[in-house]
């Protein structure tokens, strides 16, 4: 999963980083600005949008009302550092999905952002559950037929983006923005590799390649 | 003693004022008439004369009485009438509240032309208190926002260091960083504490100011604390005349100045700090080599929490109101504070106060 913050408090933004990095092995990218953060969240690659209302150059609000307009349906969590629900009820009634007020827990931020992205997804059961494999996406262990399994985090992250997606082809360059950040280097013949590995765990069939396109994880076995 | 009615007090008057007229108008008559009588001899004609008199009084009595009834009749009515819409303005003015200052209370209340000046300035008082209201809120509201952004960060911080075992130099960063924060917080509530002296406009103690050495010890220890950042120049031109301030007050006005002009000027660049006379004032001027203001802020600069950055992130270090405190400081002395900004000259602060006060 991948996550933009758009939040001109740099320690603000790190710290926020550092948590979904450390604790939910999201992906991350930070961006200072308004202008910044609109042109990063129009690239379409993240699976949530945290954003701050007060932003220099473009506010957060005009930032929602333009992603929304351009029909991105991300979800988005705001943080408002003004008291008062105006804000608030004017950024939920605009499109946002949820809001915090500074200051915050880290740990509320984090719980907030993970049942987001299950929505998002429409699994709101944060244990996912594919034939004998078992997907806590809270701890981050995944059980196969009554075994832990404690996978790599790039590798775990691979096996929850393609369960949040059970049944649809993901192809490469989706895995691709989705796992890594901007900073990141990317080759995609590592994603053959995790591939191979997940497959190595679960069975070969778990993992459909359908060539030139993608992959597909397969949901229960028929 | 309570005090009398209007409408028992103009009742009164009328009705002493109809009684004399009354009572001098008979009184006159009767005088006239008796001394006239006097040269008559035919008692026939003094009987008649006498009864005619008799009636005439009466008539006189019986119409004085009613006019003094009609008088305090119309007195009550009018003074009722013209007080309705004072009453009308009291009774709105009942429901008049903090909370819903900013209504029109006094509409439709229809005051005759002579009211019309009272019921406009009750109008605009009313105006003036919610305006005053709103920036106390406004106030509160900046304050409560500057308060909270150091420590959301601090405790951002804390708690994403908390999410694992890091190393002693790790750790160190994080306290370095939380202890600025903390000082932070500390300078705000200064800040806060000192606009809300000036606010309660208490007395402080004035001293006749050096200003020549003043300005140099000031310099030398700003220009210390933001060492490499730009260099500072003084720029004094005696003879200076000697002018009273409280030195706390003016060190705090300076050194707020010369600290925005190590902040926003170019770094490497030139903070001027000078002092003149001019005319009968003293003019105490910080430039710096920072590029042009908009003129649209220049004004609104010296507001409490202003910054020019709608963000109003912590990355500037400020949080507006260094300025405002010395404004307040400058009105105290009964001087003037100003800033102009252009790309050729820099921007320029400058108080001018005047000299003996």
């Amino acid at each position: 999963m991948r996550v933009l913050i758009v939040e001109d408090e740099a320690r603000l933004a790190r710290n926020i980083a550092s948590v979904l990095r450390e604790k939910a092995a999201f992906a991350v990218d930070i961006a200072y600005d308004g202008q910044d953060g609109l042109h990063q969240a129009q690239s379409g690659s993240y699976d949530l949008l945290i954003l701050d209302l007060m932003l220099p150059k473009l506010g957060g609000l005009d930032i929602l009302r333009e992603i929304r307009r351009k029909g991105l349906r991300v979800p988005v969590l705001v943080l408002t550092a003004r008291a008062g629900t105006d804000n608030i009820v004017e950024a939920l009634d605009i499109g946002s999905d949820d809001y915090l007020t500074k200051p915050f827990e880290l740990a509320e931020l984090l719980a907030r952002c993970r049942s987001l992205i299950r929505r998002s997804y429409d699994h709101p059961d944060p244990i996912v559950r594919l034939g004998d494999i078992e997907i806590n996406t809270h701890s981050h262990v995944v059980a196969h037929r009554g075994r832990r399994i404690v996978l790599p985090a790039m590798e775990y992250r691979l096996l929850e983006f393609l369960a949040m997606r059970t049944g649809q082809v993901v192809s490469k360059t989706d895995i691709l923005e989705h796992l890594y950040d901007f900073d990141a280097e990317r080759f995609s013949n590592v994603i053959e590799v995790y591939i191979c590995s997940l497959r190595k765990h679960f069975g070969s069939e778990i993992i459909r390649t359908l060539r030139g396109q993608g992959y597909v994880l397969e949901g229960a076995k028929p | 003693m309570k005090p009398l009615s209007l409408k028992t007090r103009l009742t009164l008057l009328t009705v002493v004022i109809i009684a004399a007229v009354i009572v001098a108008t008979s009184a006159i008559a009767y005088r006239e008439l008796h001394e006239s009588l006097t040269r008559v001899t035919d008692p026939q004609v003094v009987r008649h004369a006498t009864h005619e008199m008799g009636e005439y009084f009466r008539f006189e009595w019986i119409l004085g009485a009613s006019m003094l009834l009609a008088a305090a009749v119309l007195t009550t009515i009018s003074v009722w009438w013209t007080m309705r819409p004072i009453r009308s303005t009291a009774q709105r003015l009942q429901g008049v509240t903090h909370r819903n200052l900013g209504a029109e209370h006094l509409d439709s209340i229809d005051p005759p032309a002579e009211l019309v000046p009272f019921v406009n300035a009750v109008r605009a008082m009313l105006g003036r208190i919610h305006d005053g209201v709103q920036a106390q809120k406004r106030f509160i509201a900046d304050a409560s926002h500057e308060l909270r952004t150091p420590l959301t960060l601090a405790k951002s911080t804390i708690q994403a260091t908390r999410l694992k075992r890091r190393s002693p130099a790790e750790y160190d960063a994080v306290l370095a960083e939380v202890l600025g924060d903390v000082d932070r917080l500390g300078r705000l509530a200064g800040q806060l504490l000192d606009l809300a002296r000036l606010d309660e406009n208490s007395p402080v103690d004035l001293e006749d100011i050096q200003i020549e050495p003043f300005l140099r010890d000031l310099a030398q220890a700003r220009a210390a604390q933001c060492e490499g950042a730009a260099r500072l120049v003084l720029d004094i031109q005696p003879p200076l005349p000697a002018f009273r301030a409280n030195p706390g007050e003016l060190e705090s006005l300076m050194g707020n100045l010369i600290d925005n002009a190590f902040k926003h000027g170019p770094a490497g660049g030139r903070v001027t700090v000078g002092a003149r006379r001019d005319g009968a004032s003293v003019l105490l001027s910080v430039k710096d080599e920072g590029g042009q203001i908009p003129a649209q802020e220049l004004d609104r600069l010296f507001d409490r929490f202003y910054r020019s950055d709608a963000s109003r992130s912590s990355a500037s270090g400020g949080c507006g109101l260094g300025l405002a405190i010395g404004a307040e400081i400058v009105k105290r002395l009964g001087g003037t504070i100003a800033i102009t900004s252009s790309p050729t000259e820099g921007t320029v602060v400058s108080a001018r106060l005047p000299a003996g006060s």
